[in-house]
């Protein structure tokens, strides 16, 4: 008879103790079955969130600090153009000058601070000049958050808009100047008088006039345009550059990826780059959670298993070891009463993948409804078992069921048949 | 007659904490086949290991086992058991998970010494020892002593191992079926030619043997 059909017969004679090690290894599988199929689902979810919520690199430049410094347009276009961008916004101030309508002047407060400060005496100040801010959305703006102003006609300045020549005014200048949707305002530079443009109205905004010094500083002063006009009517340049990325994970190479464009540039090097993932962090934490939890039940339920596992087979081993002595005294070879052994381990483990794959796909459906609900509103995560966990549950099955009979077949490997014998006495 | 195993200048001891204990020391005694052997002596005058030794279930510590002249060590301790003899204990020591007729394939399936048709002559041995076919299937456990010991018989002989070892085989059974059991042995050393070593402290079974071995002083005295 081999050894293959005494491991057989053993194991239905055996029954008792092979159903229970037939329970642990249903238990242990299942548990690690549900944890990978739990942390495959979590780090799948994690990787929607990462498509799905924006994540953002804002570039600028520092003058010291307190004072943001201006940096070129195109380099910041040329970084727009990286594929880890799904959109680049943009943002610039300067003062320009109202060439044929008449901006807000507050002459008093103008003279009276000029007789109290004249060494700060600034040609800004004048009567003409209006804040003009150069943005790719208005909507986003500090200007149009918290009910500080609103948008009382027409419409914001979007992504679409960049290179078109609109603008959006205050009411108060719309009403001081007439003027209305669809009217067209000059503009000049203020500094380079040749530099002249006319814009589109395409939205008025509630700004008001207030107290403020110099008066271009009033909210009704502000006037909006996409940013390349504020970058050709101003000195140069953007204040910021804001970039939203088509996935979470790919900031770090975005940033390498601009470093190298902005090291070929004129401002080599001084740019700084930080990553705004608030909104990624705080939508993924529960799946982060629900990775760290399956993860320790994995390593715990491997850890604990094994140890029982182990214990389970030395000890109805220590109890056969006058089996092995009378198996080795009828000249049995040493190797096929130690691979007798180890097919007696495995034979309750075979039953026990399909059902703990049966078993775990319940589990980890329901486990996985406790830990990945409270994630953001996205597409439905199935938790399943793959086969590649199932491959990984079949080679972890394998090696606990070696490694419980390690000390066992040390014995049997060490021991003389009259040694082996003589345990039974 | 040649002789089939020898032991020469075979000595045996085993360390306790504080001294050494010699069980044999520097025994010389040569077996020949077709004789019944007893080993006699009282308890723990090393009937057993001196058996335990010639089984090759352990080596000497001095001098060798030599089987044909060869020795042990030379044929193998593994190729010895699996080929060269058989061994019956005291607790008979059947697989309990295997019926009687399976213990006894199972040893015939082990050996290298070809057999052929192995379940008819796994039959034929246990129905020779008085196993019929109804006891053959049945659950080793359901057997009593005897029956047991029958079955452990068949199971060495069943190899076509030329040695035969027996420790203390009657030791557990009552007297009729001892004489029973010494009726087999003296069988197969007489009909079977084989060499037949038996341990044992009955001196009706050593009456019944060729060969009486005393053990005295760690030596073996021969007395026919």
């Amino acid at each position: 008879m081999s050894f293959v059909k005494r491991a057989f017969y053993s194991v239905i004679y055996h029954k008792g103790n092979n159903l229970l090690l037939f329970g642990i290894f249903t238990l242990i599988l299942t548990l690690v079955l549900s944890s990978i199929c739990v942390r495959d689902a979590a780090e799948k979810g994690i990787n929607q969130i990462g498509k799905s919520v924006d994540i953002s690199v804002l570039a600028i430049k520092h003058k010291d600090d307190m004072e943001l410094d201006s940096f070129g347009l195109q380099m910041a276009h040329e970084m727009e153009k990286l594929p880890q961008v799904k959109m680049g916004s943009y943002l610039s101030d300067t003062i320009a000058v109202a060439k044929d309508f008449k901006s807000y002047f507050n002459k008093d407060l103008y003279t009276y601070t000029l007789e109290i400060l004249p060494e700060r005496y600034s040609k800004e100040w004048e009567d003409g000049s209006v804040n003009l801010v150069g943005i790719t959305d208005t909507s986003n703006y500090w200007f149009f958050q918290e009910n500080r102003n609103k948008l009382l006609e027409g419409r914001h300045l979007k992504k679409e808009d960049e290179g078109k020549s609109y603008a959006i005014i205050s009411r108060v200048l719309a009403e001081t100047n007439h003027l209305e949707v669809g009217d067209t305002i000059t503009l000049q530079s203020f500094t380079m008088k040749n530099k002249v443009k006319e814009f589109k109205i395409v939205g008025i905004h509630s700004g008001a006039i207030g107290n403020t010094f110099p008066s271009y500083e009033a909210d009704c002063n502000y006037i909006f345009t996409p940013v390349e006009f504020a970058d050709y009517l101003g000195p140069g340049g953007i204040k910021k550059a804001e970039y939203t990325l088509n996935n979470a994970f790919k900031a770090n190479n975005f940033i390498d990826a601009a470093q190298m464009i902005v090291e070929q540039g004129e401002d080599k090097g001084e740019l700084t780059f930080e990553t705004n993932n608030l909104m990624f962090l705080q939508a993924s934490s529960a799946m982060k959670s629900s990775i760290y939890v399956a993860n320790a039940i994995l390593v715990s339920v491997i850890f604990m298993g094994g140890i029982v596992l182990c214990l389970m087979v030395l000890y109805s081993m220590l109890g056969r070891f006058f089996e092995v002595g009378v198996l080795l005294s009828l000249g049995e070879r040493r190797k096929y009463i130690v691979l007798q052994m180890i097919i007696e381990v495995f034979l309750p483990l075979l039953p026990a993948i399909p059902i703990s794959i049966i078993s775990s796909n319940l589990i980890a459906g329901w486990l996985g409804e406790i830990l990945l609900s409270n994630g953001p509103a996205m597409e439905k995560i199935t938790v399943l078992v793959s086969i590649q966990s199932i491959f990984i549950v079949c080679v972890c099955g394998l090696v606990l069921a070696i490694t419980a009979c390690i000390l066992p077949i040390k014995r049997i490997m060490k021991y003389q048949p009259k040694k082996l014998l003589q345990i039974m006495e | 007659m040649k002789s089939i195993l020898k032991m020469q200048n075979v000595g045996y001891y085993y360390q306790t904490k504080n001294n050494r204990v010699d069980i044999l020391q520097d025994v010389n005694f040569s077996f020949e086949p077709g004789k019944l052997y007893t080993i006699v002596g009282p308890s723990g005058s090393g009937k057993t290991t001196a058996l335990t030794l010639l089984g090759g279930l352990e080596k000497p510590q001095h001098g060798e086992v030599l089987y044909k002249e060869k020795n042990l060590k030379e044929i193998g301790y593994d190729n010895y058991r699996n080929q060269k003899i058989g061994i019956v204990f005291q607790a008979y020591n059947l697989l309990n998970y295997l019926t009687p007729l399976q213990n006894v394939i199972a040893a015939m399936e082990i050996t290298k010494n070809e057999i052929l048709n192995k379940k008819e002559r796994a039959e034929e041995f246990l129905e020779k020892i008085g196993i019929d076919k109804h006891m053959m299937n049945r659950n080793v456990s359901q057997l009593s002593g005897g029956e047991q010991q029958r079955v452990a018989i068949a199971r060495a002989i069943s190899t076509q191992a030329e040695i035969l070892l027996a420790d203390e085989p009657t030791g557990n059974l009552d007297s009729d079926t001892a004489k029973e059991i010494i009726g087999i042995f003296k069988m197969l050393a007489h009909q079977e030619q084989k060499c037949v070593i038996v341990v044992t402290h009955s001196e009706d079974f050593a009456k019944s043997s060729d060969i009486i071995i005393r053990l005295k002083d760690r030596k073996f005295i021969g007395e026919d």
